[in-house]
């Protein structure tokens, strides 16, 4: 490998990756917030709604990123929203991480005995309170180490967004490999990169385990 | 909505033919994956540690780097190598080396779940390894793999719009043919989304089937 | 055979001495320990042929350890086990003695049937192909010979209506029983029990107890780890109490029940109901 020709595109290369960990960052704290309280809905009895929401949910988990990216780009400025390209990246890999996060988060809230449930509300507290203050902290200890291993894929899944034209690694990797026509070395310092963040993501998951798994 | 039906009586034939490209890239990196995914199950199992754990960052670096990576890296592969390979072998290659690994965890995390009284049991009884390993483990390990496998097989099948990026002519670069010579954009990407909605939801249903057995067994 | 012809050659002095004609097991000097743990510290222990033997003694103790010894699923580090007159878990080779290559392993693990606490029963196959299937992979007899015997089996342990059906739809004691078959259709010389009821309620034990008796009364060589003191007292010929990796009194039933028997041994069956047998 070229040394010197590596530190040269590297510094763009790590550009690009803060924009890919943010990208990710993002779609899992946006998906996730609006994954909670969807989650909630049909664990206790199934509702209308809550059908509703499975089907949606099998719809958007059996369409490729690539599609709903697509959809969104070409769909939002339909609808009179026009957004900077960054922020329809967010709404596209928000949108198909939504459903994953929901089955996580179901299978976590389903873990924990439905005794607790029954037993929070003869107390008489709010079906708010009981979800975000009894249920959810005890399901954290399922949810956590699965939601983890999930933001691996999402950070893999952000890399779609290079087909839309957004500026992250996989984009920044393959104009500087169209300039230099240095594929190899561009490309595996990229997977490197990848490697280097998913690890960061993993050894959470593993420390999470750990912890979790001896409340 | 004349544009509509032009759409639909011109697109549907080369749909045809993206589809079939799209599911000869889906079955062939996927029963390649599984035989080498299940051998390299059988090496982890039975081999040296040092042997499980090559195993094992072999599947970390698989699934962790992004297909499209994967993908780019097999393309520009081929093209090096003075006899150029096509595009969809190209894919097929990429494929292959992160369905392996995906197909990988599967089968072994389905051996873990294989309750281990019974290799206790056939241990006390004097039964040699392949019988049991043909008789009692395999069949338990495909019956709880069967679920999980068909779900990651929606996920292959949803990356195989990736192989656009290397011009394979499948779902979703044929859409895009459209939408460059005119045809509206967020029709056609709906019709693609149609396609592997349809696919995909029955395969959903069908891994939920499975995994719902598995449980009851 | 790879039991070594004691009497044909001349041996080292240290050679082991074959036990005497009528004992089915025999346990000399055993230790096991794992890591820096002892679990067993010197275990001496003979059952003789058609006898039944309890082993009893507080969870922790080593019976289950001292059960996988027998059949070598555990290895001792020291010691010998005799089963049958064979030495289990090593083989002659020239004149020596070497530690049993696993073909040769489950030979000797043949000689005994194991019955477990959690059944163990192969999940995916039917009661009848649980009972036929190590006989015909061992290349023991033909599939047709085995299914005749496994059938005959499944009637002994009164289940001759459930033999199509999978462990998931059987009952506890049920599959308990079923397991009991599996391991008679190997025809072995010793039965070991681990407890084989405990994971059982008591109107489904007592099914399992039941055959374990007429198993008993057949004359069937069995050493038992139970908290059913009942069946101790009534089935069992001998009592054996165990302590720490340690055999620490054993004898009749008369007398380990009676006020004779050491202060520990009766204050640990007074901890304990007084079980039902089957009778
Ligand atoms: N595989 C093992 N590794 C380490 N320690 C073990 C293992 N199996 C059993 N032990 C220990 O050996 C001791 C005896 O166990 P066991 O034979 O199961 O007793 P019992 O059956 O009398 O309850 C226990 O202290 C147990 O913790
Ligand atoms: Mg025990």
């Amino acid at each position: 490998m070229d040394f010197a020709f590596l530190m040269e595109n590297l510094p763009a290369l790590l550009r690009a990756a803060w924009t890919t960990a943010w990208l990710t960052l993002a779609t899992l704290v946006l998906s996730t917030l609006i994954a909670t309280p969807l989650a909630v809905s049909g664990l206790r009895r199934e509702t209308p709604l809550s059908r509703g929401l499975a089907a949606a949910s099998t719809l958007m988990r059996s369409i490729p990123t690539l599609v709903i990216l697509f959809l969104v780009y070409y769909g939002l400025p339909q609808i009179g929203i026009v957004l900077p390209a960054l922020a329809t990246a967010l709404v596209g890999l928000t949108l198909s991480a939504i459903a994953y996060t929901m089955e996580i988060l179901r299978a976590g809230l389903k873990s924990v005995d439905s005794g607790q449930y029954e037993a929070a509300g003869a107390l008489g507290l709010p079906a708010w309170l009981i979800w975000g203050r009894v249920i959810y902290p005890q399901a954290l200890r399922v949810i956590v180490p699965t939601w983890l291993s999930n933001a691996t894929l999402v950070l893999k899944g952000t890399s779609v967004a290079s087909i839309i034209t957004i500026p992250e690694l996989t984009a920044i990797a393959n104009e500087i490999v169209s300039e230099t026509y240095r594929p190899f070395e561009i490309l595996l310092s990229t997977a490197a990169i990848y490697i280097l963040l998913g690890s960061v993501l993993a050894l959470a998951a593993r420390v999470s385990a750990r912890r979790w798994s001896h409340p | 909505m004349s544009t509509f039906m032009t759409a639909v009586s011109d697109g549907f034939p080369v749909f045809g033919q993206a589809l079939l490209n799209a599911f000869i890239l889906l079955a062939t990196s996927c029963v390649l994956s599984t035989i080498l995914g299940a051998l390299l199950c059988v090496v982890d199992i039975c081999a040296h540690r040092s042997v499980g754990l090559l195993v094992r960052i072999y599947s970390w670096l698989a699934q962790t780097t992004p297909p499209l990576i994967l993908l780019f890296l097999a393309f520009y592969g081929s093209t090096m190598m003075g006899r150029a390979i096509s595009p969809m072998t190209a894919a097929i290659i990429a494929f292959v080396f992160f369905a392996t690994a995906y197909y990988f965890e599967i089968f072994r995390a389905s051996y873990e779940g294989v309750p281990r009284g019974q290799f206790e049991a056939a241990r006390a009884l004097g039964i040699p390894p392949l019988p049991f390993a043909t008789g009692v483990v395999v069949p338990q390990v495909i019956r709880i793999a069967a679920g999980p496998f068909v779900g990651r097989t929606t996920v292959l099948f949803k990356e195989t719009s990736l192989a656009s990026a290397i011009s394979v002519s499948e779902i979703m670069s044929t859409a895009s043919a459209y939408i460059y010579s005119g045809a509206s954009p967020l029709l056609m990407v709906a019709i693609a989304g149609g396609i592997y909605a349809v696919i995909n939801i029955a395969l959903i249903a069908l891994e939920k089937q499975l995994t719902r057995k598995a449980a009851a067994a | 055979m790879s039991a070594p012809e004691i009497h044909t050659r001349p041996r080292p002095r240290s050679w082991p001495q074959r036990p005497d004609p009528g004992i089915a097991v025999e346990l000399r000097d055993l230790h096991l320990s794992y890591g820096a743990h002892d679990i067993l510290k010197g275990i001496d222990l003979a059952v003789r042929e058609g006898t039944t033997t309890a082993l009893v003694g507080p969870s922790g103790s080593g019976k289950t350890t001292l059960l996988r010894c027998v059949n070598y699923l555990a290895t001792p580090v020291a010691g010998e086990v005799w089963v049958d007159g064979e030495l289990v878990g090593r083989e002659e080779r020239g004149g020596r003695l070497y530690p049993a290559s696993e073909r040769v392993l489950r030979g000797h693990r043949r000689r005994t049937g194991m019955v477990f606490q959690r059944f163990n029963l192969f999940a995916n196959l039917s009661a009848l192909a649980n009972v036929a299937f190590a006989p015909v992979s061992a290349g023991l007899c033909s599939r047709a010979e085995a299914q005749e015997r496994a059938s005959a089996l499944l009637a002994r342990v009164g289940l001759s209506h459930r033999e199509n059906a999978l462990p998931s739809q059987l009952s506890g004691g049920q599959q308990q029983r079923v397991a009991i078959a599996r391991a008679l259709a190997m025809q072995p010389k010793v039965m070991l029990f681990d407890e084989a009821t405990s994971a059982l309620d008591p109107e489904l034990s007592r099914e399992v107890l039941a055959v374990m008796q007429e198993l008993a009364r057949a004359g069937m060589t069995m050493l038992v780890v139970t908290h059913e003191t009942g069946f101790a007292r009534t089935v069992a010929d001998d009592i054996v109490f165990m302590e720490a990796g340690r055999i620490v009194s054993q004898g009749s039933p008369e007398t380990m029940f009676s006020d004779d028997a050491p202060e520990r041994v009766q204050s640990f069956f007074r901890r304990r109901p007084q079980t039902d047998s089957a009778s």
